[in-house]
């Protein structure tokens, strides 16, 4: 556990939460935009479009961010609490921007040979409130652990720093 | 009965509804207050600049790397060592202070075993002497009581001879008192004896007078 691993774990982990938060929303949304079922397309509204890409643009890069101080951290370090803790509400903040920025009540017109025949909305609040429950007790979880990490910081740091000579420890 | 791969999706939906229904009044309110709060903090994110976002994005990605390539954990920080270097010499300090309080407190205890053996011998002396007095004084006191009771048995003695003569004293002055009971008897014939003697006298008298003028 040194400079390098830390540095690239963080790396690793901020690639893959851009890749899942800014990445894949950017392209599912893109391709929802213009999605075309059975002959009939399905056009996201350009106002909505561009809201839901905005918020997981803004989010994802604070998410990603907090991922890389926090991966790149100490195990059981209060910075590695505090950046988790962070990055868990940002989360929360992430998916409720979906919501906010009308993803979780996307209207879809049917257009058939440019004629709009209809409107598909789906509402997924209920979904994303139960999901957003579940997050609260995560973090609850996380912010037992900053507690846990800053009350026996001691202990931690003692277990940390100690040497170890094939497999023994050496005072 | 074949079980197609649509009926594995169905199986597996019902049980996700099954466990999202049972969860749904649990969690619901908790993704309710969570809500709430969210709607009221996302008021003050700016809503049409993204530069603030990227600006803040690199600035903590700049600062973790920071702060993780400097202390990475692996090694005692740097502040901390000298941390252990100040309550090293603490500890160094308070050992060598216990080293010297305990040689004053052996000092101070052997005066004090010293001074307490004195003090012993001194009590023991005095006790010695106080032992001698009180058996001179107890000699003392027998002998005083041996008086007393000598002096006791002489009173008696004295006061029953005291006895014997009053007994005799008031015999005597009850025989004393008889003789001068009989004595006033006897004065009192003699008395009479004398009056009648008078009588006589006078008329002795009376006739030696007429005798004489005769």
């Amino acid at each position: 556990m040194g400079r390098f691993y830390n540095t690239t774990k963080g790396v690793i982990f901020m690639s893959i939460y851009i890749v899942t938060t800014m990445v894949i929303p950017y392209f599912t949304f893109t391709f929802i935009k213009n999605m075309e079922l059975l002959g009939v397309a399905i056009v996201l509204e350009q106002a909505n479009y561009e809201r839901i890409i905005y918020w997981v643009s803004t989010f994802g890069l604070l998410i990603s961010s907090c991922a890389f101080f926090n991966y790149s951290s100490p195990k059981q370090s209060i910075r590695k609490g505090t950046f988790a803790l962070i990055q868990l509400i940002l989360n929360c903040l992430y998916i409720w921007s979906y919501k906010f920025s009308g993803a979780t009540e996307v209207r879809f017109e049917i257009v058939l040979e440019l004629v709009s025949i209809g409107a598909i909305t789906v509402n997924v609040q209920n979904m994303v409130m139960l999901y957003m429950g579940t997050y609260f007790l995560t973090i609850l979880l996380k912010g037992y652990d900053f507690l846990d990490f800053i009350i026996n910081r001691k202990a931690i740091r003692e277990k940390r720093y100690k040497t170890t000579i094939g497999g023994k420890e050496v005072s | 009965m074949i079980i197609l791969a649509v009926d594995y999706i169905q199986i597996i939906a019902d049980i996700v509804a099954a466990v999202l229904n049972f969860l749904y009044p649990i969690v619901s309110p908790m993704g309710l207050w969570m809500i709430n709060w969210m709607d009221y903090v996302l008021q003050f994110f700016p809503q049409d600049d993204l530069t603030i976002y990227i600006i803040i994005a690199i600035v903590v990605v700049i600062i973790g790397a920071i702060a993780n390539i400097a202390w990475p954990g692996n090694k005692r920080p740097g502040i901390l060592k000298k941390v252990d270097e100040v309550e090293e010499k603490i500890e160094r300090k308070l050992e060598e202070l216990d080293e010297k309080v305990e040689a004053k407190v052996k000092i101070v205890e052997d005066k004090v075993e010293e001074k307490i053996a004195e003090i012993e011998t001194k009590v023991k002396k005095k006790a010695k002497k106080a032992k001698k007095k009180a058996k001179d004084l107890e000699e003392k006191a027998d002998e005083l009581e041996e008086r007393v009771e000598e002096i006791d048995a002489k009173i008696k003695k004295k006061k029953k001879q005291k006895k014997v003569k009053t007994e005799k004293l008031e015999e005597k002055a009850e025989g004393l008192e008889e003789d001068a009971e009989e004595l006033e008897e006897d004065a009192g014939e003699l008395e009479e004896e004398t009056d009648a003697l008078e009588e006589e006298l006078e008329e002795l008298e009376e006739i030696s007078k007429m005798l004489k003028k005769n």
